[in-house]
């Protein structure tokens, strides 16, 4: 074959392989990528290429009312606002936890307003709070003196806080374990304890129509002991990731079978590069991937995203061709829609508490699966498939 | 020893020489030079490079042969976490007489720099074609380029629904 282009008439960008016009279109600031939409299907598909858009977090413009900085506070969506509740600060620049916060403020994703929220609940830090029945659901924590056990509900309708009474066997006091629900039931698994020194890998199950905890003791050898790991439901089934064991920082992955009460190590069972170990970071759920961001293991913060595909079983490291994600620990994840929302956490580049919220829209080659978010996602329609949520793209926008 | 001049064969069936300095500004040449070290050194065939390309690639690098080689750049965190766009500036006055040509004579130096891999003379072409993108409305971008609009209304409403309108749209 000796095609002489040189000789060809009329030869268009057009003709470009892809990954050469996306070369060029990192070049155009945000106006001119939108206008490109607009000149042909082609470049309205590469303008909007999550190769451009991948692993870049927005940070939201702040608005009024915005929470103070702090680590490990919830952030859970519920009825389309998300609440934010709890959490601390430290003393200078040591791990001391110094201010643990009891304020609730609930966000609304249109007007991103911040309201804060009378309540009766006491400061936790370090707890997980999970929504059901339109109510959010706190359990465990630091309170400040003493690691708890307790749970507390608060109603965003009537505005009201209560303590859950319950029965069984709860989980002894902790803090910084995860928290799952799966059909009504609350899944509970590892943590520490501060004072005992003791880091956990025990299993509960709280029943939130009857109130009644369950020590569950699944079949199969169970992961080790860990603290400020992370862990998702999916599909029936709990994954663990990662995490500090009181001697090791983990990077293995764990499936709870919660029909069948086994837990397996699928951590060999997978491809790709996983994230090196790592604690203080959290995991999110949407579609067929868990996404997990940054954290940290006593040599210093990771500045990375990953991704793992439940059906494919691929560990993916989310870049971009414009710039890294954050470098946090510490921080909240909730999702709304497609995109996933961060707040707070200690920024290692800034080497303080922060209280932004970003946001980061999940790729949409990934799938749509029943997607543990609180709302399902929609069906994917015309205008969905290309949303930029529209205010937050102007104010980019405008801010380049 | 190896020799100071290369010769490749290009698209068109020319032989043409290059001196090893050049020739080594390109990674896929210099790769195929240390591949066959030793080797009697046969004519490089470039089956996707024309001898006009070709030597517009040379003559670029024959502007550049003393600049300082590329340092990779470590990709550091965008601080704000916005979206920012890759420089587009040419400051090398030669640089911006090269390219002032036929947009087929850029485009296709842009893919022979691409197979060839000269990193500089690559990002040149981008940039230059990202300034021509600038600062134009979709119609003039399609009637500069001879894109064909293959949007219809529909499409066009729903992206400016999704990106939010502003006066320039055509």
């Amino acid at each position: 074959m000796k095609s002489n282009r040189s000789t060809n008439a009329a030869l268009t960008l057009t003709t470009l392989p892809e990954e050469l016009i996306m070369e060029i279109l990192t070049k155009l600031a945000l106006p001119e990528l939108r206008q490109m939409t607009l000149v042909s299907r082609l470049f309205g598909r590469l303008a909007r290429d999550t190769h451009l858009w991948k692993g870049l977090f927005f940070t939201v413009p702040p608005s009024t009312g915005v929470p103070n900085s702090r680590l490990w506070c919830t952030t859970v969506v519920v009825n389309s606002k998300m609440y934010l509740f709890g959490g601390h600060t430290t003393q200078e620049s040591t791990n001391l936890i110094s201010d643990v916060k009891s304020d609730l403020y609930e966000y609304d994703f249109e007007t991103r307003v911040w309201t804060p929220l009378d309540h009766e609940m006491g400061g936790k830090t370090e707890h997980k709070c999970v929504p059901y029945n339109n109510c959010l659901w706190f359990t465990g924590g630091y309170n400040g003196h003493d690691y708890t056990n307790d749970t507390y509900t608060f109603d965003p309708i009537t505005r009201t806080s209560a303590i859950v009474q319950t029965t069984g066997e709860r989980f002894s006091p902790r803090s910084a374990l995860t928290v799952g629900i799966w059909v009504g039931k609350m899944y509970t698994f590892g943590g520490w304890n501060g004072f005992t020194r003791k880091w956990f890998n025990d299993v509960h199950e709280l029943d939130l129509e009857t109130k009644t905890w369950r020590h569950i003791n699944p079949r199969g050898v169970p992961p080790v002991q860990r603290t400020s790991h992370a862990s998702v439901i999916r599909d029936g089934k709990m994954y663990i990731f990662g995490g500090f064991s009181g001697e090791n920082y983990l990077n293995d992955l764990w499936e709870l079978d919660i029909a069948t009460e086994t837990w397996t190590d699928i951590s060999e069972d997978s491809y790709g590069q996983r994230p090196a170990p790592r604690s203080r970071f959290c995991a999110a759920v949407y579609g067929d991937c868990m996404y997990i961001l940054g954290g940290w293991n006593k040599v210093g913060y990771f500045e990375d995203l990953h991704s793992f595909n439940f059906v494919t079983k691929m560990w993916t490291k989310i870049d971009n061709l414009l710039g890294g994600p954050p470098s946090i620990s510490q921080y909240s994840f909730s999702i709304h829609k497609n995109l996933l929302y961060v707040f707070g956490g200690y920024c290692s580049k800034r080497k303080e508490c922060v209280n932004d919220l970003l946001v980061y829209r999940f790729p949409e080659d990934e799938g749509r699966g029943e997607a543990a978010a609180e709302e399902p996602p929609k069906k994917r329609s015309r205008e969905a498939s290309i949303s930029m949520p529209r205010k937050m793209f102007e104010e980019v926008v405008s801010s380049c | 020893m190896a020799s100071e001049s290369i010769s490749v064969t290009t698209s068109d069936d020319q032989t043409i020489q290059l001196s090893r300095k050049h020739a080594q500004m390109s990674q896929t040449i210099n790769s195929m030079l240390e591949d066959s070290v030793g080797a009697d050194q046969e004519a490089i065939p470039l089956p996707n490079v024309s001898s006009e390309v070709l030597k517009k690639v040379i003559d670029w690098c024959t502007h550049h042969e003393n600049d300082p080689a590329p340092v990779e750049k470590v990709k550091k965190l965008n601080k704000k976490r916005e979206y920012k766009a890759k420089n587009s500036t040419i400051s090398d006055e030669w640089d911006k007489n090269f390219v002032n040509a036929e947009l087929r004579v850029i485009v296709d130096i842009l893919l022979a720099a691409n197979y060839l891999d000269v990193k500089g003379l690559f990002e040149l072409m981008c940039k230059h074609i990202a300034n021509e993108l600038k600062g134009k409305t979709p119609d003039q971008i399609r009637e500069r380029f001879g894109i064909q609009d293959d949007l219809t209304e529909e499409d066009k409403a729903a992206m400016r629904k999704a990106w939010g309108a502003t006066k320039n749209d055509s």
